[in-house]
């Protein structure tokens, strides 16, 4: 009898971690920062009664010991976690669970559910992907001064955009390439767009409009805030990757008109 | 600073915030920390430098985020993102890369140093306001949960 409690024990020892691992990872996966993910990781263990545990949290792994109340269990886990998309609604599901488990309203079957059903979140759908993309172009480009003609033409290249994100990029191409053939094909679309319009357009407004749905917006406010936080590993690689995002989508632009006086382009 | 204007950073911010697959209870809220973000940012921009007004129109829009983020008990960093991508040097990115192609290197280099400095102005407009304490934001609403997650 007592050798099967110590062994429920310890089974529900290791779930607890592994819960709390689970969490963590969607959470890094999804664009939260370190602080909080460190911060959820330990409230949730905590509050099932683990207290003697350790969370080392990176941009890109998490390492977790832990060791059950009278010590002869131990827990040890390395994930590698890669970047990945930014899915708020995720973070958003799993800060709310988090709340619900301090509270106390949730028992670790549930959560263990919860997170399961928060994991298989739909993505959103290409439509709406690509909606978004056109809308957000047009409006940008209204933003930077251009008119309504120049907003349409940002709506077409935001479209296409919207679509290369979803049906290449996203499953096909690695950060770079993607990034640099994303603002070179808008980059494109804008251009024709100057040239086979009869009014006069401020193409400027129209690319710049159109590549700032590329910009990553996640890693640069993640790294400043991690930095600020004392979180200075995870930080600085957010930053990098934001810097060379930012760099990838010049290159593409300026690409974008080498080939065109290449092939001869009139002066824009 | 026409109405057609404020309506494009209002939806412009919608339609990212979108991207992010952020629900669609919030989704509001974060247009209208893009717009009270683009709104500083015009105001200060007729009076002083593009620098200042970047600075303080972060410092509002984190804020506002902060504000948000209390009273509807979810993570700032879900009306910070969407929020601040009006005030991204996207412009200057593109101009640095067309002078540089152009040949204009002088013009390029104080392109690219101006999205850089703006960036800078973001990252101490941030940290700034990271460090104000939490309780700052809860205004009248001094609830039990203070010490929930943020």
């Amino acid at each position: 009898m007592l050798k099967a409690m110590s062994e429920d024990a310890d089974v529900t020892f290791k779930r607890i971690l592994d819960l709390s691992m689970m969490v963590g990872r969607i959470m890094l996966e999804n664009g939260a920062e370190i602080y909080r993910v460190e911060d959820t990781m330990k409230r949730i263990s905590l509050h099932y009664g683990i207290v003697d545990e350790n969370f080392f949290v990176l941009s890109n792994g998490i390492f977790t010991t832990g060791s059950d109340n009278r010590g002869k269990k131990l827990y040890a886990k390395v994930e590698h976690i890669p970047v990945h998309g930014a899915e708020l609604n995720k973070v958003i599901e799993l800060n709310q669970l988090s709340r619900d488990i301090c509270k106390g309203k949730v028992t670790l079957e549930e959560a263990e559910k919860r997170i399961e059903e928060i994991r298989n979140l739909p993505h959103s759908s290409w439509i709406v992907v690509t909606a978004a993309t056109c809308v957000g172009s047009a409006c940008f480009t209204v933003l930077l001064s251009g008119t309504i003609t120049d907003a349409l033409g940002a709506g077409v290249a935001g479209l296409l955009l919207g679509l290369f994100n979803c049906f290449v990029f996203s499953k096909y191409l690695s950060k770079v390439t993607g990034n640099i053939l994303a603002s070179l094909l808008v980059t494109f679309v804008c251009i024709s767009f100057h040239l086979f319009t009869t009014t006069v357009t401020n193409m400027n407004a129209m690319v710049a409009g159109s590549i700032i749905s590329l910009i990553p917006g996640v890693a640069f406010l993640n790294g400043i805030r991690d930095i600020a936080n004392g979180d200075y590993i995870s930080g600085s690689v957010r930053l990098l990757d934001a810097i060379l995002v930012f760099t990838c989508i010049a290159v593409g632009v300026g690409v974008a008109f080498i080939l065109y006086n290449a092939i001869g382009g009139t002066a824009l | 600073m026409s109405i057609p204007v404020l309506l494009a950073a209002f939806l412009g911010t919608i339609a990212f915030s979108i991207l992010y697959s952020i629900p669609t209870r919030y989704v509001v809220f974060c247009g209208l920390n893009g717009l009270i973000g683009w709104i500083v940012y015009s105001i200060i921009g007729l009076y002083a430098h593009t620098l200042f007004a970047i600075f303080f129109a972060t410092v509002a829009i984190y804020v506002f985020a902060r504000i948000f983020a209390v009273h509807l008990k979810c993570p700032e960093i879900v009306f910070l993102i969407p929020g601040i991508f009006p005030i991204v040097p996207g412009a200057g990115i593109y101009w640095t890369a067309y002078y540089f192609i152009a040949g204009n290197f002088s013009a390029a280099s104080v392109s690219g140093t101006g999205a850089i400095k703006a960036c800078l102005a973001m990252v101490l407009a941030i940290a700034l306001v990271h460090e104000l304490p939490q309780g700052l934001f809860y205004g009248k609403k001094r609830a039990t949960d203070t010490k929930a997650v943020k």
